[in-house]
């Protein structure tokens, strides 16, 4: 029974992460400078990936040198490790929970 | 999932073998109808007949795909597809277009329809622009059928003109973040405010009006300047034709570039669904710029300056609605490259449900398949930043 039920949860885990349904219940991660003015959506992750975010925020201070002031760039979404279905993006795409949060 | 695509599909089968009468509260007799609508090719959905004392209507109902998908059966309540009006007769006479057990859209003949552009305005400036696009399918009766299908795109434009706001500090603006000011030390900079969070679907996210972009081409003279489009790939799982990986569902984006002697101009660009969530499967388009993408495979062609100019006119014009399976990144793609003549390597696929598309998992799979070829790029790369758009 419990061979079963393990089966199951890694099905479950792996058809989540695996399938256009991961396309579909994947958040949107988004990250921001310190000021707001720059801002990157991952939408779904279709092209727009992490880093993309990094090439932009690049080309961005290169353009707006009186903006590296501070340099990093700041997620602004949280991290919740109970959305099996994003475990993906943990093993796939870790750097990006690393970055420091700010609020959005 | 398959065995309810199982039941689902025994259920309309059984219904579809003989006609059942049923009576509602309000006196209208429905019932079901054998045979089944073609729609994208594919024989699916369902009819029904409504008959009232002094008139007939037949409906064909056809879910969509991705709606049938998610919730792995149809319902009035919820329903997210098409329904055709047809007369006793069988003469095609409406339709609507449902998202979610609403009606959002409107189907006529393809005979009745003109194009408008509106606008209404409040506090802020909103521009309604409607297009009636033609389609077809095969209705039950088995006769071809043309519709024409309303489809509306809202640009809400806010100039951020505020009369009752202002600065409710005391004193004038220095012009110095800093402070500065007379006399004194100077205070530590405060951090600068946050810029307002978007308000408005769209407003902070990458969409760009895709003929500021392709404008930019027409600073430079079609005599004399070489041309090419190039389509990037990024693949789901780089190297295998799988239609979902570490890079979600991939993405397609196409790039053109112009040069004049020692000025060029490039441009790459992808389409998008303007929505979130599961609401991607079937939404309303957007054009992103696609500077920095990084892509698995790429194959660019040379091309002349009226088919560059066709494909620069399919770009700046774009389909306004986004279908996952049926018409997604990689469709707009290679029909832009068809408008200019450049028949791209077949990116059509399985991609699940019994039906086939186009896909970036097909599409990187076909280049890979002619990497022989001087034009092809299978070892990847980073789009360089884009021109950005022109007034």
């Amino acid at each position: 029974m419990k061979k079963y039920l393990m089966i199951s949860v890694i099905a479950v885990v792996l058809l989540a992460n695996l399938t256009p349904l991961s396309y579909l219940w994947r958040e949107d991660y988004t990250y921001r400078n310190y000021d707001g003015s720059f801002r990157f959506n991952e939408e779904g992750s279709a092209g727009f990936n992490f880093k993309m975010a990094r090439t932009r925020y690049r080309w961005f201070l290169k353009d707006h040198p009186e903006k590296q002031r501070d340099t990093l760039l700041y997620r602004t979404f949280t991290i919740k490790p109970w959305r099996f279905w994003q475990w993906g993006d943990f093993v796939f795409g870790p750097d990006r929970f690393k970055l420091p949060y700010k609020k959005p | 999932m398959k065995k309810t695509l199982f039941y689902i599909s025994l259920f309309t089968l059984v219904a579809c073998q003989k006609e059942k009468l049923i009576e509602n509260k309000s006196g209208v007799q429905v019932m079901d109808m054998a045979g089944q609508p073609t729609y994208q090719g594919v024989k699916q959905g369902y009819r029904k007949k409504l008959v009232w004392p002094d008139s007939t209507r037949i409906l064909e109902v056809i879910p969509d795909a991705a709606y049938l998908y998610l919730k792995g059966r149809s319902s009035a309540k919820d329903l997210t597809g098409h329904v055709f009006v047809y007369d006793e007769n069988y003469h095609f006479l409406r339709g609507l277009v449902y998202h979610d057990g609403k009606a959002v859209g409107l189907i006529k003949p393809a005979a009745e329809v003109t194009n408008s552009v509106k606008n209404k305005s409040q506090m802020v400036y909103v521009s309604e622009s409607c297009v009636w696009y033609e389609s077809n399918y095969v209705d039950g009766e088995g006769v071809f059928t043309v519709y024409a299908e309303k489809v509306c795109d809202y640009t809400i434009y806010d100039d951020g003109y505020n009369p009752g706001g202002g600065s409710s500090s005391g004193g004038g603006y220095s012009g110095d973040p800093y402070g500065g000011g007379s006399g004194g030390a100077p205070s530590p900079a405060p951090e600068p405010e946050t810029p307002p969070m978007a308000e408005l679907p769209g407003q902070q996210n990458q969409k760009i009006e895709p003929k500021k972009f392709m404008d930019c081409f027409g600073s430079l003279p079609d005599v004399g300047s070489k041309m090419s489009v190039t389509f990037f790939v990024v693949e789901p799982q780089p190297g295998v034709p799988f239609n979902v990986g570490q890079n979600s569902v991939g993405h397609t984006a196409i790039g053109l570039t112009k040069t004049y002697g020692d000025q060029s101009i490039t441009q790459v660009v992808g389409f998008y669904p303007d929505a979130t969530g599961k609401d991607r499967v079937h939404a309303p388009s957007k054009m992103a710029d696609n500077g920095g993408l990084d892509y698995n495979v790429s194959i660019t062609y040379q091309v002349q300056a009226f088919e560059f100019n066709a494909i620069l006119n399919a770009v700046a014009n774009p389909p306004v609605t986004y279908d996952l399976y049926s018409y997604n990144c990689t469709n707009f793609a290679y029909d832009a490259g068809r408008a200019g003549g450049i028949k791209l390597p077949d990116p059509t696929v399985n991609v699940g449900m019994f039906q086939t598309g186009m896909s970036p998992g097909g599409l990187g799979n076909a280049i890979r398949n002619v990497a022989d070829l001087n034009n092809t790029n299978t070892k990847g790369g980073t789009v360089g930043q884009t021109h950005g758009p022109c007034n």
